[in-house]
This record gives C-alpha cells, structure tokens and sequence, in this order.
C-alpha cells in the first residue's frame, strides 16, 4: 500500500466534516491536524517538527495584523460613513446606487476583510433600501459578487491571495501588477451582468430620495479621532507594502506593524480588539497547513504535481485552463481555503519539474476568487450574506443566486480564460 | 416559602396561534405585564410583554447596525410602519420570547429575585415538574411575601 493512501484518508475524513457542516471546521481541521500529525510520527513520514514548520507563521501573522486593525477600524462607523456617501452619488436610481454600493464594497474589500465588510455594508444597504422603497435584493446580490471579486485585487483581499502571497514570495505590487487590472475588468463586466439581469427589479421610478439627501454622512462617525488613526497606519501599511521588496520586510511583520501602530496611538481596551481578531479562522488556517503538511510529506501532493506536469508537458496552455476551471470548481463547490492550502505545494512541485509557475499564482488566486462566487456557500462572504438576507424582506434564495450571481462567475470566468495568455 | 405559597394562580395564557390584535386587546383590559404562550396540554412556549409588542415595528436587521440614530427621516419605512398591513397577521408565535426562564413551584422563595436580577426580567411562569404553566410570580408577589408575610 502506498504511504499516501492513510494521509490522504485522514485529509479526506477532515475535509469531508469541513464541508459538509457536520462539525464546526475549527474543530474538524483541528482533531484532523492532530490525526495527521499521529500517523506521520507512527508511520513515520511527518515529524512534529514538520508539522510546526508547516504552518505558515507569515501568512497567519499578516492575517492577525489586518484583523487588528480592522477590528479597531470596525466600531469607528467609518463604513456607514463610505456606504451613506455612494447612496446620496446616487441620485436615487435604483441602478446608479446598485453600481455605487457594489463599487464600494469590492474597493473595501481590496483593503480589508471581506467579510467585515460584508457585515457592515449589508445591514446599512438595507436600511437606504427600506428608507427609499425599494428592494435590497439586487444590491445584496451585487455587493456580495463584488466583495468575492474586489478581494482578488489585492494581496491582502482575501485569505488565499494572502497564502500565496507568503509562500510564494509575491509582494503586494506583484498583486497590483497582475491581479488588480484584471479584477477591475471583471468588477465592470459582473456589474454590466448583474445589470442586466436586475434589470427589472432597478428600473427607474419616481421614488423619493430626500430622506437619503437630509442624513448628514458625517454623523455615522463615532469616532473621528479614531477613524483618523486607523486611516493613518492603513497608509503607513500600505505605502510599506509597495515598498516592501526594496525593505525586504516580511508580509506580516508590515501588518502588525500597522496593527501596532493602531494600538498604541488609539490605546483600546485589548480585550475588546482581541475580540475581533478571528482566532477560529486563525486555527482553522494553521491546522489546515498542517494537514495539507502531512499530505506533502507522505508524497501525495508530488503525485498529483506530476499528473499536472505531464499534461503540461503536451500543452502548457491546457494545463493553466484545467488549473483555473477546477479551482473556480471547488471554490464554488466548498470552502476555497483548504483547496488553494493543497494546491499551493502543488504548484510549487510544478515548479520543481521545471514549468515557469510564474503565472499559475494568479491563475490560482483568480480561479479560487472568482469561482467563489458559483453558489451561495462558495464563499463565507456568500454564506454571511445570504443569511443577513434572510433577515429582509426579500430573502436571497439558492434559484436567484443561480440566475444572477453563477452567471457572473461563469462569464468572469469566460473572461479570464480569454485572457491567460497574457495571465 | 416556596413559590407556589406566593404566586399568581389565576393567570391569563394565550395559545401560539392567537392574533396580535388580541394581545393588544388583553392588555389593554388587564393590569398585567406579561402573558405566557402554552401549547393545548398547558406547556410553556414563551412569554409576550408589551416590549414585544412593540418590536413588530423593529425590522429584524436593525441589530445588525452599529448606529442609525443619527438618521432623522426613515422615508418609506416609516409610511409603511405607519400603516402597515401586514400589522395583523403576526400571531403570539411570531412575536413571543422563547426559551423564557421559568421557576420550578417548589423552588425556594429567595431564587425569584435572583432569576429576576440575573435575566432582567420582572416576572417569571411557574412550572410544574411536568413543565406546565401553574402560575407567575412577579415582583409584587415577592415583595408582599417579603413585608406582609405572604397573602
């Protein structure tokens, strides 16, 4: 029997109760790491030591630094400000605040966390919605299409662009340089979609926006001198991320130096920070590295990049294709995060047979973004969201989802097929 | 002194499926605070207090947003709050506390004031062993038992 198959057996039982809900994945992937990590030590291919040394500490750091700042930066009201602001750039159409409040929450979600900005940008729409007369759906919709989409454009978007940002040595302006144009094309294509699919929902029709022109946005703002700070070491990150290959600083020394900065000119109750900060997220990513460790070691993962490799072989082209579509697949079908956990050694044995794996990052990162967006429970940002609208009138079900958000994804990923020669 | 020296026997209960209109009608009529919802075989659901009567007016996502209070007009919403249609279709179901915390009949007179402090509340349904509704104790019930020496 090969060394693989009890791994793989253990990643597939962990992966299984990952995704099924069948336990909280905290959990699941927390009892699968220890699993993992007895038969490596009782087979002997995964030592303790391997297993520490395969989570990903600077990933896991960058992530723990932008968690604090946000998490200081959520309670400010500064995302009620951003969202009452595009809703009166408005004017009261229906169509032209649908694109605002989309545009919006994909550029917030370049920045910081998708899904605090999901939860912070929902409830407020909503609120602009039932004060105007209008339905929130097509703009729940849009804004969780275009969180999935906006936090493929940046380094710090979302979790998986972060991972392969870590362990691929890319810097943020890597990101900028090959990941953000092409997010910013698809963000105008599913608008042009969701558009078009709403089309009847948006039309325009004499509504009544004074209410929305009377609110003074300024007034969202709990805390002014706060916000100011926050703001300040966002810049200070930022500016050192575009500079961090000259500086040669690691990506999560940058975040928590930022997250630093925050606390000690803002000085909060720690507990209350340390609140926001997602320790479940945080453990779930550390023992997925190390499950996926396991899988490494016992020289699963070498296979399947061989499987890759030979198709690669005959034709490159196919293989970045094969690549991007059974990302999108799985990122639509589960938890996107385990998947590109796996795929990341993957790719990097590719490598090691000798392909120029340059552009299968962002294949990768696309694939999985984007393919997000396939169903309802491809991405968490799906999953917060459409349970924040059921909390409406208009509850989002699984059928609108599959007429207005899987064809956003089918034709981003149409475009981004069209696009990987020059990916 | 136990609970059931000191409570409410003689109390009002509603079923699931009894319309909010005549909730509203109960407790303009009876000097009470709160009303038990219990199923045919006199189980406790819930409770409805005038507090939930008047959260019919609160959309469920209100307590997703940080703050709001700064917005002066809710346009359309309020016309709609104003005149809403849909006001009488809730029922007792839709509008009570679940898992409401009750005390046992049996129970020692001084848990009352305890239960009342920890949970916030101001009065409590005594159950049975069976966990059917035999009465309420309210504060009042409580404080004559403390001064006048129970009833």
């Amino acid at each position: 029997m090969a060394t693989y198959i009890l791994p793989l057996v253990v990643f597939l039982v962990t992966f299984y109760f990952i995704v099924s809900g069948k336990l909280n994945r905290t959990i699941a992937s927390f009892v699968g790491a220890l699993a993992m990590i007895i038969l490596g030590v009782t087979l002997d291919f995964y030592s303790q030591e391997d297993a520490f040394r395969a989570i990903d500490f600077n990933m896991i750091g960058l992530l723990v630094g932008m968690m604090i700042i946000v998490s200081v930066c959520k309670k400010t009201g500064f995302f009620s400000f951003i969202a009452i602001k595009a809703a009166k750039a408005s004017r009261g159409s229906p169509m032209r605040l649908m694109i605002m409040m989309g545009l919006v929450t994909a550029f917030l979600s370049m920045a910081l966390d998708n899904v605090t900005t999901i939860i912070l940008v929902i409830p407020i729409t909503v609120l602009i919605c039932d004060i105007l007369g209008i339905s929130p759906l097509p703009i729940i919709v849009t804004e969780i299409v275009l969180s999935n989409i906006g936090g493929v454009g940046t380094m710090v978007g979302d979790p998986p662009n972060m991972m392969i940002a870590s362990s691929a040595n890319l810097s943020f302006n890597d990101f900028i340089v090959h990941l953000f144009p092409i997010a910013l094309g698809a963000m105008v294509l599913s608008l042009v979609v969701l558009v078009i699919v709403f089309r009847k929902d948006i039309k325009r029709r004499p509504i009544d926006f004074r209410p929305i022109l009377e609110i003074d946005e300024r007034e969202a703002i709990r805390d002014e001198k706060t916000l100011r700070k926050v703001i300040l070491s966002l810049i200070v990150v930022f500016a050192l991320f575009v500079a961090q290959k000259k500086l040669g600083f690691h990506h999560s020394f940058i975040a928590l130096l930022g997250a630093g900065i925050v606390l000690a000119l803002v000085r909060p109750d720690i507990d209350e920070v340390m609140k926001g900060v997602e320790w479940p997220i945080l453990a779930f990513f550390a023992s997925l590295f190390i499950l996926v460790g396991g899988l490494e070691k016992a020289g699963f993962l070498n296979i399947v990049a061989e499987r890759i490799g030979a198709i690669a072989t005959v034709n490159y082209g196919l293989a970045k294709i094969s690549i991007l579509w059974v990302s999108a697949f799985f990122s639509s079908l589960v938890d996107r995060v385990p998947f590109t956990t796996a795929m990341i050694p993957i790719i990097k044995h590719i490598g090691e047979l000798g392909f120029n794996i340059d552009s299968l990052w962002w294949i990768l990162a696309l694939g999985v973004g984007f393919g997000g967006n396939g169903t309802p429970i491809g991405s968490i940002v799906g999953v917060v969201g459409l349970a924040m609208s059921e909390k409406t009138r208009a509850p989002i079900d699984f059928k609108i989802w599959l007429k207005t958000a899987t064809v956003v994804m089918i034709i981003t990923m149409i475009f981004v097929t069209l696009l990987i020669r020059f990916i | 002194m136990r609970i059931k020296d000191v409570m409410t026997r003689d109390i009002i209960t509603i079923k699931p499926s009894t319309g909010i209109r005549e909730i509203y009608g109960i407790f303009c009529e009876k000097q009470i605070g709160g009303i038990p919802v219990v199923d045919s075989e006199n189980k406790l659901l819930g409770m409805i207090t005038k507090t939930e009567l008047l959260n019919v007016l609160i959309p469920d996502y209100f307590d997703m947003i940080g703050d709001f209070l700064f917005i002066d007009d809710f346009g359309v919403l309020e016309e709609k709050l104003e005149s809403t249609p849909t006001l009488s279709l809730f029922i007792a179901e839709d509008l009570m506390v679940r898992n409401v915390i009750g005390i046992s009949e049996n129970a020692s007179l001084m848990k009352a004031p305890v239960l009342m402090d920890r949970y916030n509340v101001k009065r409590l349904p005594v159950v049975d062993s069976n966990n059917k509704l035999v009465g309420i104790v309210t504060r009042m019930d409580v404080c004559k038992a403390l001064f006048d020496g129970g009833h």
